[in-house]
């Protein structure tokens, strides 16, 4: 069984009497362990796809599967636990709560943890050292540089232990060599079996996922194997 | 764990020191002058019925002498004064009545080595020591042994005894001149703050003031003071509160047998004046919430304004909440503590500020001074609590229904 399944996917924007199609009968497999980039220009439904992925969107047509579970048959506490226990998301904006310390905002994801499993300090801890950042437990995000305060983001996303994780465009906003240091990050949580889907606009960075998808006006233009 | 749940709310509100601020201001003066405008009409509530208390309950009724009605005016001459007959037919009526006392009221001059008193003199029984509740401070009440020997025995007035006497002079073996006869001072009467004495009559003329007034024996009145047998006044009281309008009925029955049918005669109760009291009340009851909900609700408004102002700064923060995995009911508990959090904050300023307002007033404050009671505390923290959640609902929803996915894009 694949992870996720995406039959015909379309996603309509209605922005009073207009109508913008950001997707178009999309279909595709994720399988576990699978490492995927999606490249396409801007506007192109990237971050639509991911939105769909996450279970943080809803599509207009069409049948999402996560571990052959439908999309539409879940109600929306029940797309929040999946979210919680299944999905880590990475955001370009990195999206840490300014109050939070590093260590809280690590923590984040176990306060909505339906079933809290146990140990989940050291969890954080784990998930902090593993990203590099276990000696700066006690910051404020605006007390770190874009790096760090992505690596912090990225630890947020593994404390639940998830299948996937989703990052849109994470190194969009970092200078290039701290960028290679996050993909290198993603590089060996792959390695380690998760499955990774990543947005980028770096053909080099694509260049290190099994796959790339190639979106343009909200279709696959090609899916190839590296 | 705390901190990441609602404890960022806390942080919100420090790191925003001055817009916290005045919204919890706004909170603690709307719950402050709450419970100021409760404690005062506590205060005056509470003068009222220690004064009710002191002028003989409700269940006291006076019957007064009055013209005889134009109707009547041929029977002028045959028309009777209150008499001991009105007391002796009044006394049978029971169980319905309790006692009766009998009063005759003269103007007197009270002398005492060169000082004055001008006054009251009651000749009485002892029933209206019951009836008025009129305790002894020193000495003894006047007994039924001083009214059959009709002796020249007097028991002062608080305010009689202080022109009369030196400050803590003892009254044992002294005596007064009465209208220029001598009476042994048996006791003084308690001070009964109620009856402010500058005031000339508050009263309306029908209740006597326990403070200026002295009480003889009715037979050495009736013998030695004045040539008229007719009483001023009798006062009666009653059995059961509830019954008072048929009791006075009947007692108005009774007294129309007596006196030929001719109603020359005054019944007085205190309901009228507890009716006006109770209207009073309501009103102040309205007034003291009114003003007190209003300033609550602008204390409302300063908490939903600063929430809402949290929310639009705080959106992403949802967003990725929402990401995390949060349901809808945690977002919406999020930001309901944290508005209840502010009102529970700004009540309890509320509350310490009224605390010493109160204390600071009642030392100022002389009449009808504010009285806090624990209540009144509960109630105002608890005006504040509903309050915020009042408050909260309204940006806790706007919160809860943000479609995450706009939250997430908003840069
Ligand atoms: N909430 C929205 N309302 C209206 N249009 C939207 C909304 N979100 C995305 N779109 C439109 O859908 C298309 C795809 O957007 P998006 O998936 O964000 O593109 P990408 O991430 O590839 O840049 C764009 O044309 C965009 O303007
Ligand atoms: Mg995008």
């Amino acid at each position: 069984m694949p992870l996720i399944e995406f039959k015909k996917v379309s996603k309509i924007y209605k922005m009073g009497s207009e109508r913008i199609k950001a997707l178009d009968e999309v279909s595709f497999l994720i399988e576990e362990g699978d490492s995927i980039a999606i490249r396409g220009s801007s506007g192109s439904g990237k971050s639509t796809i991911m939105h769909l992925l996450g279970f943080l969107d809803q599509p207009s047509s069409g049948s999402i599967q996560f571990e052959g579970t439908e999309f539409s048959s879940l109600n929306s506490r029940e797309r929040a636990v999946i979210r919680s226990e299944k999905i880590g998301f990475v955001f370009q904006s990195f999206n840490l709560l300014p109050r939070l310390s590093v260590l809280e905002n690590t923590l984040l994801p176990y306060v909505y943890q339906r079933h809290p499993e146990s140990k989940v300090l050291e969890r954080a801890h784990t998930a902090l050292n593993k990203v590099g950042m276990g000696n700066r437990l006690n910051h404020l995000p605006n007390q770190l540089s874009g790096g760090q305060k992505q690596r912090a983001a990225i630890a947020r996303a593994l404390l639940n232990n998830p299948k996937i994780i989703l990052a849109d465009e994470p190194t969009g906003n970092l200078d290039s060599k701290t960028a290679a240091m996050i993909l290198e990050i993603f590089e060996s949580l792959h390695h380690e079996g998760r499955t990774i889907v990543l947005v980028t606009h770096d053909p080099l960075v694509a260049g290190h996922c099994h796959r790339q998808m190639i979106v343009k006006d909200g279709k696959i233009e090609s899916m190839e194997l590296r | 764990m705390f901190w990441c749940r609602i404890g960022s709310g806390i942080r919100e509100i420090r790191a925003h020191k001055l817009r916290s601020f005045l919204s919890l201001f706004c909170v603690m003066i709307g719950v402050c002058s709450l419970i100021l405008t409760l404690s005062f009409m506590e205060g005056l509530f509470e003068s009222y019925s220690v004064m009710m208390r002191e002028l003989g309950g409700l269940n006291k009724i006076t019957i007064f002498n009055d013209d005889v009605p134009e109707s009547q005016r041929f029977f002028r001459g045959i028309a009777p004064q209150c008499n001991l007959e009105d007391v002796h037919a009044l006394s049978s009526f029971k169980p319905e009545v309790i006692r009766v006392s009998p009063e005759i009221s003269l103007d007197t001059v009270i002398t005492r080595n060169g000082k004055v008193f001008r006054g009251k003199a009651l000749g009485c029984t002892p029933e209206i020591f019951e009836v008025e509740r009129v305790q002894e401070d020193k000495g003894r009440l006047l007994k039924s042994f001083d009214i059959e020997s009709s002796g020249n025995v007097i028991f002062l007035g608080a305010l009689a005894y202080r022109d009369l006497f030196s400050p803590r002079e003892s009254i044992e073996g002294s005596f007064v001149n009465v209208n220029g006869i001598p009476f042994e001072v048996v006791g003084k009467s308690k001070y009964y703050k109620v009856y402010p004495e500058e005031e000339e009559d508050p009263y309306g003329g029908s209740l006597p003031k326990k403070n200026k007034i002295v009480y003889i024996p009715l037979t050495t009145v009736r013998r030695k003071l004045t040539s008229k047998n007719d009483l001023t006044s009798i006062q009666i009281q009653i059995r059961d509160i509830t019954q008072i309008r048929e009791t006075v009925k009947a007692i108005e029955n009774i007294m129309k047998i007596t006196h030929k049918g001719i109603h020359n005669f005054n019944i007085e109760t205190l309901e009228e004046y507890v009716r006006q009291f109770e209207k009073i009340k309501k009103g102040f009851m309205i007034a003291g919430f009114s003003i007190g909900g209003i300033t609550l609700v602008i204390g409302g408004i300063g908490i939903m304004n600063l929430m809402l102002a949290s929310i639009t700064e705080r959106i992403r923060e949802i967003g990725v909440r929402k990401a995390l995995g949060a349901w809808d009911s945690d977002i919406f508990i999020q930001f309901i503590s944290e508005s209840i959090m502010l009102s529970v904050l700004g009540g309890g300023l509320g509350l310490i500020l009224s605390i010493y307002l109160i204390d600071l007033l009642k030392k100022i404050i002389v009449e009808y001074p504010p009285i806090l009671n624990y209540s009144t505390l509960v109630i105002g923290f608890s005006f504040s609590i509903i309050m915020g959640v009042l408050a909260g609902i309204y940006p806790a929803l706007k919160a809860t229904y943000l479609d995450p996915i706009e939250a997430l894009r908003y840069e």
